[in-house]
Parts: C-alpha cells; sequence; structure tokens
C-alpha cells in the first residue's frame, strides 16, 4: 500500500466518524456489567507513545492516554471541569477560600457567578495563582485548560508547568498506591503537566517547574551550568510496563467514597464531641450506598448535584429522581418517584405539614445538630486536609461556621455553612470591589510585621487603629475612591474623625447549603418533639452565630437569617408551656357542644317517635 | 340579667370569631401558602377563648331558645343555622386538636388541615346567614 492510498483510507475513516457522529470506543458499552481491563499506552502532551527505552521521559497526558478510547472534550465539559465557562451557574456551592492571616483576608472565590462570591480576576487573582493554590484539591480542567484565559505576561510560566488536565486519575484511580496528596505537591512547585502522572502508582515526579528559568524548554532543559535546581522530570516504574510499554491502570467507573473523600470531607471543630473514629458518617454510606448512587453522570461528566430546583434549571425532569424527595416519597400511585432507588417513605407522625413546606428535608436530617453556638468546620477544599504540610490547628483560617440555618430566595429554611468575607477594597460611590492582592499585601504585611502571629493560623490579635493605618496608607495608591476594609458584616474606612464602620451588603456571608452527613430519624432534629424547634432557648432560632473578622464583634442570632422576628419564635415558643390548657379547653368545649348536639337529636328522635306512634294509633 | 349575659358572650363570640377569620384567611389572600408567624400567634390564643365562648355561648342559648325547633319564637332558619354551626364547630376544633398530636402521619395531618379550613369557610357563611337572618327579624 503506498502513500497515498494510507492517506485516501486515513482521510475517508476520519471523514466517516466525522459523519457518522461516531463515539468511541470507550464510550460506547457492549451491555456488559464486567468491568474493561485498562492495560494501554502512556501517551504524552504531543500524542507520541511514552516508551521506556527513550532518554526523555514525558509526563503522562490524560487528554492524549484516556482521551484515545473516550471523548475527552465532551467529560471536560462536567460540572467538576467546567468552572470559568459560560455555563449555568446553579445553586451556590463551596467556594474557593483565599485566606492570610498576614494580610487580615479571607475571601470567597469562584469563577461561577455564585452569589456573594467574588470572581479571582476582580481580586486580582491570574488562573495561573488561582491553579498554584487551589490546584491541590481541582480536579483538572477549567480555567487550568482554557488558554484564552491565560495572562499574556505569565505564557513563559505556562509554557513550563503546561496546562491542568482533567485529571481521570483522582477520580477513577481505585490502586491504594495512589496518592493524591502528590498531585497536591506539584501545584505547589508548579509542576502542572506532571500533576496527573505524580498520583499513578507507577510515576515517581521529582524536581521543580517554579525553580527554572523562564526561557526552560522541558525537552532540551537547561545548560550544565545555568541552575542547580532540579528541573521538573518523571520516573516511570519499569515493572510496572510490560513488553508493548503498556502498563495497567486500576480505574474503575464506579468511583468508591474513600477518593470524594480526599475533596469533600468536612470535619466540626466541637470540643465537646467523641474522639473522631467514633463520628458516624452519613446514613446512606452505612446502609452500603455510595456517593455516586445519587451523584451520577453521564459521559458529560454532569454530576448531579441532587437539589430540589436542578431538576428545573437543568431542564431535565429525570434529575427529579435524585433529590431527596425523589427516593424518600411516594406520587400519587403510592410508588417512589425514583426509577432506581426506592428509600423508606416517612410518617413524619405529629409533623405539621408546613414544616414540609417552609423547612428543607436537610434542615432535620443534615449537618451538625444546632447548639448554643456556632462551630467551625474544617473541609478538604478550604483547608487542604488529606495534603502534607497543612495546619491541623483547630482555629486556622478559613473560618467555616456551622451550622446556620438561613431562608433561601425560595422563602425555604436550609442549613447553610457561612464564612465573612474579609478583605481590602475600594470605594467608589456605592460600589466596593476589592484591591488586587500584589497592590495591598506588601503594605499590610508590612505594618502587621511586628504583630506576633499566632501558631493556629487564626487572626492575629489586631485593633481598629491598626485597620485605620493600614486605610491611610492605602489611600495614597489611588485618588479615586476611598479605601476600605470589609469585615465581619461592615466596611470600615477613615473619616477625618477617626475610623467609621457601616453595615453594607458587600459585606453579607457568603453561604452554601449543607447536605451531608444525612442523619436518620433517630438522630434528626425534632426527635424529641417540637420544643427541640419550639423551645424557649431552643438553638434553632436563638443560637449564637459568630460574626468572624479580625476585629471584635457582636455575635449574630441564628433567626437573623430566616426573616423572623425573635420575640415572634420564643412568644410561639412560651405557648407549648400553656399548649396542654389550649387543649383541655377546646376538648372541654368540644365536649359541651357533642353533648348539646346529641341531646338535640335525641330531642329529634323522640319527636320523630312520638309522631310515628301517633300517626299509628 | 341572663339575657345581657347572654347578649355579651354572643358579641365576645363573634368578635372573637372575626379575629380568627381575619388571622386565618388574610395570610392566605395575601399570597402565603401557610400560616406562621404573628397570624399563627394570634390565631392560636383567640382559638381556645372562642371555643370557651361557643360552649357557654351554646349552653345558654338552648336554655334560653330550647332544644327543639317547636320551642322558641326565633326564627326556625336562624335556629337550624346555628345547629348546623355548632355541628361544623366540632370537626373545626378536633381536626386541629389531632394534628397537635403525634398521632398521624403528615399526609393525614394534611387533610385534617384541609378539614379546618372548609369547615372554617362554612362556620363563616353561617355566620354570615345568621347574621342576616337576625337582621330580618329585628327588621
Amino acid at each position: 500500500m503506498n502513500n497515498r492510498s494510507i492517506f485516501t483510507l486515513f482521510s475517508c475513516i476520519l471523514f466517516g466518524q466525522i459523519l457518522l457522529g461516531q463515539t468511541k470506543l470507550g464510550d460506547s458499552p457492549d451491555g456488559s456489567r464486567s468491568p474493561a481491563v485498562h492495560r494501554i499506552k502512556l501517551m504524552d502532551h504531543d500524542s507520541s507513545a511514552i516508551r521506556m527505552y527513550q532518554e526523555l521521559q514525558l509526563p503522562f497526558s490524560t487528554e492524549m492516554t484516556c482521551g484515545t478510547c473516550h471523548d475527552y472534550q465532551t467529560v471536560r465539559s462536567g460540572w467538576h471541569f467546567n468552572a470559568g465557562s459560560n455555563i449555568e451557574s446553579g445553586r451556590n456551592g463551596q467556594p474557593w477560600i483565599y485566606a492570610n492571616p498576614k494580610t487580615l483576608t479571607q475571601i470567597p472565590l469562584s469563577y461561577r457567578y455564585w452569589n456573594s462570591a467574588i470572581h479571582p480576576d476582580d481580586f486580582g487573582m491570574s488562573p495561573f495563582e488561582f491553579i498554584k493554590i487551589f490546584g491541590r484539591h481541582h480536579p483538572g480542567g477549567s480555567v487550568g485548560e482554557q488558554d484564552e484565559r491565560w495572562e499574556k505576561e505569565n505564557s513563559f510560566r505556562w509554557n513550563i508547568s503546561g496546562k491542568v488536565e482533567v485529571n481521570c486519575l483522582v477520580c477513577h484511580d481505585v490502586n491504594s498506591a495512589a496518592d493524591r496528596s502528590h498531585v497536591a505537591k506539584q501545584f505547589k512547585k508548579e509542576n502542572f503537566r506532571w500533576a496527573s502522572a505524580s498520583m499513578s502508582s507507577f510515576a515517581d515526579v521529582s524536581g521543580s517547574a517554579k525553580d527554572m528559568p523562564d526561557h526552560y524548554d522541558i525537552y532540551y532543559g537547561l545548560a550544565p551550568d545555568e541552575s542547580k535546581a532540579l528541573p521538573p522530570q518523571v520516573n516511570y516504574d519499569r515493572i510496572a510496563f510490560n513488553e508493548k510499554d503498556e502498563v495497567f491502570f486500576d480505574v474503575t467507573r464506579n468511583i468508591p467514597n474513600k477518593n470524594c473523600y480526599f475533596c469533600h470531607s468536612t470535619m466540626v471543630v466541637d470540643k465537646e464531641r467523641s474522639e473522631f473514629w467514633q463520628h458516624g458518617q452519613d446514613i446512606h454510606l452505612q446502609r452500603g450506598m455510595n456517593c455516586v448512587d445519587c451523584h451520577r453522570n453521564g459521559l458529560d461528566h454532569n454530576m448531579i448535584r441532587g437539589y430540589d430546583n436542578e431538576s428545573a434549571e437543568e431542564n431535565s425532569p429525570e434529575l427529579a429522581d435524585f433529590t431527596c424527595a425523589g427516593c424518600h416519597s411516594i406520587d400519587e400511585n403510592g410508588s417512589t418517584v425514583s426509577h432506581n432507588n426506592k428509600g423508606p417513605v416517612p410518617t413524619h407522625n405529629g409533623l405539621p405539614p408546613l414544616h414540609l413546606e417552609k423547612l428543607s428535608c436537610t434542615s432535620c436530617h443534615s449537618g451538625e445538630m444546632p447548639k448554643d453556638n456556632s462551630m467551625l468546620a474544617k473541609t478538604s477544599m478550604g483547608h487542604g486536609l488529606g495534603t502534607h504540610g497543612i495546619n491541623k490547628a483547630d482555629n486556622t483560617l478559613p473560618h467555616i461556621i456551622t451550622p446556620v440555618f438561613e431562608e433561601n430566595g425560595d422563602g425555604i429554611i436550609e442549613p447553610v455553612n457561612m464564612v465573612w468575607p474579609s478583605y481590602w477594597g475600594w470605594k467608589n460611590g456605592n460600589d466596593i470591589s476589592p484591591i488586587n492582592r500584589d497592590n495591598y499585601e506588601f503594605i499590610v504585611s508590612d505594618i502587621l510585621l511586628t504583630l506576633a502571629l499566632n501558631n493556629e493560623g487564626s487572626w492575629p490579635s489586631i485593633n481598629e487603629s491598626h485597620i485605620k493605618t493600614i486605610l491611610d496608607q492605602l489611600s495614597g495608591q489611588r485618588s479615586e475612591g476611598v479605601p476600605v476594609y470589609v469585615s465581619g458584616g461592615k466596611i470600615y474606612f477613615n473619616r477625618t474623625n477617626g475610623l467609621i464602620s457601616e453595615e453594607n451588603e458587600i459585606a453579607n456571608p457568603y453561604t452554601w447549603p449543607i447536605a451531608h452527613n444525612v442523619r436518620p430519624v433517630s438522630m434528626a432534629l425534632g426527635r424529641n418533639g417540637c420544643t427541640d424547634c419550639h423551645g424557649v432557648d431552643a438553638p434553632f432560632y436563638t443560637s449564637l452565630i459568630s460574626v468572624d473578622s479580625p476585629l471584635k464583634t457582636d455575635n449574630a442570632i441564628m433567626v437573623d437569617f430566616q426573616s423572623q422576628e425573635l420575640v415572634a419564635a420564643q412568644l410561639f415558643a412560651n405557648a407549648f408551656i400553656f399548649r396542654p390548657w389550649l387543649k383541655g379547653i377546646i376538648y372541654m368545649s368540644v365536649f359541651s357542644v357533642v353533648s348539646l348536639v346529641i341531646l338535640f337529636f335525641f330531642h329529634k328522635l323522640q319527636c320523630w317517635l312520638g309522631s310515628s306512634q301517633r300517626e299509628e294509633h | 340579667m341572663n339575657q345581657s349575659i347572654q347578649s355579651l358572650i354572643f358579641k365576645l363570640g363573634l368578635g372573637a370569631f372575626i379575629l380568627l377569620v381575619i388571622t386565618g384567611f388574610l395570610p392566605l389572600l395575601y399570597g402565603e401558602n401557610v400560616q406562621t408567624g404573628w397570624w399563627m400567634i394570634s390565631h392560636a390564643t383567640i382559638a381556645p377563648i372562642f371555643s370557651i365562648l361557643v360552649a357557654i355561648g351554646a349552653f345558654l342559648w338552648v336554655k334560653s331558645v330550647g332544644i327543639g325547633f317547636k320551642d322558641s319564637s326565633q326564627n326556625k332558619c336562624a335556629k337550624k343555622i346555628v345547629w348546623v354551626y355548632l355541628i361544623f364547630f366540632i370537626p373545626n376544633a378536633l381536626s386541629i386538636l389531632f394534628s397537635m398530636n403525634t398521632w398521624f402521619p403528615s399526609s393525614i395531618q394534611h387533610f385534617l388541615l384541609q378539614v379546618h379550613f372548609y369547615t372554617a369557610i362554612g362556620m363563616f357563611l353561617l355566620a354570615l346567614l345568621y347574621l342576616n337572618f337576625s337582621r330580618q327579624d329585628k327588621g
């Protein structure tokens, strides 16, 4: 076969695939439920197979390796990888939180347009910096792959570090030796393209792209006398490869919970709690379910998030099957709504129906039980749980306040986690925008240099005079606008008579709903009766919510977030003391009226019998 | 003496009933799906007062007009209306009493609330009719 024939054949196959919209080999199931064994060739970013005899070993590319049999472009459109694209943002989710006690900053960031979240661009955080900081728990894709978003002045660094491909292994690799904390390490070193390889059991990544000069080339390396720093490199374990240079990936379609936990763990800081090993987990998992039983996805990896409005927002009725009600309520035919799962249908004995309209299921069944004071939660995404070198102190930033029962936009009360933003900004008229990180960090750090930072990684002890001094320094930077410090639900700014603080919507906390862990009936809020919530001192209304700030602030009260009045809630709670009286009075009244009505009927009966007898006579 | 007490009970009962109607139906007319907050507190506070007044008022009324239709000079229709009103009062009160216990699941609680709602509408219409007949009698 000559070259021309080969070219014609190749063109025909390619054209045929385009014309038929053919799915790739791995995306077209043949019906077998047995998992496919992935003994495959590794491909690098240039789509060349990685051979063991080659001297220069490049990290494998998931786009090229996994993309051989799976439609990578479809996969990368999924929920985990599409932040920063024009996709609908949906309900608020957990943001990325940039926290730095040295600069008094705690700022919820997201490339999605979530209420009260700040876009990293507005904070002056480039995609490169974002990936470097948060890549530790980022599954890849997103802005790390959207090269049109990459800043031009940083193109040298991007060229060295490489794009951040979707890391298929983070979720799908079930090999016990797959170390996800290695991925976190690579992002700190700016080894973006080496990240996926670093977690696999057959590759070892060393060196650091961060230490390389701007002109470093991954193919040609450095001149011997140029730098003593170790360039990023990967060493493959030759034993893992067969004679065809194929390697076995222990990957699965059914993601085990432990893989999800790497990014989605939550730990509540509560001194009164029992030891960590004694804690229960979500009731669904205890009953043998997996996260992905509800949080499913197709090839497009558009994970089902499982909230009530998702079905309407996505215009996809079948998504309703995967909400709480989808499995745990019955339709008019008496069967559960879900096609796939059938959970126990609760009777909610004695629960007035308005509770089902005014409260989300999660209010009683998810997250932490409310206590007299709110608690702090630590999460994988927020605190880097599961990675090396993190501050394990209870009080370390960011401070995520939990649980808060907040009324959402649909007028339904649901438990949420809360972060109070603290950052430096410019006020122009009514608009307040964050000051770019680079423009304030050195000023704030300099002024606070003399302050002793605590080892816990929490806020340093400061007072308003520090804020005033910093704002004075910042005001020299720009003629337009007034520098402000946004913190604890207020904005602070200088006036001639000193530091002024006032409440402002921009300082409102960022909140996102709590869905897990789900608690069974025996552990639900309300299991002890109405007074679990309607008691005079019930935390559901009266819990003190910490208003987090480096400055001294007053606590908020739970009811502040529910569009209700504490007086009304407590008066209603007090009514429960008199409820037995109320019931007694009404029972007696009903008894009296029933007696009269019976008397009336007997009287009518007597009249009727009398008239019948008269007629007979 | 009896007449004046009966009149006072009637007026107080009517006042309480009007307040119950307002606190019960106004939030729904305002577009609320359910009754909560101050509406609920007011409604629940007035309800036992109203029920006592209904019980006492019913006894006094029977004492004054007699239990049968032929016993008194009161308009026969008005008398029938009062009896039907008292009959409606029973499921109206019992439905809400039952819902305050843990005997029934939320689906039956929902039904009980419907009973409370519709019997309340019935009582409201009967009260209007009664007032109309009473006015005609006076006229």
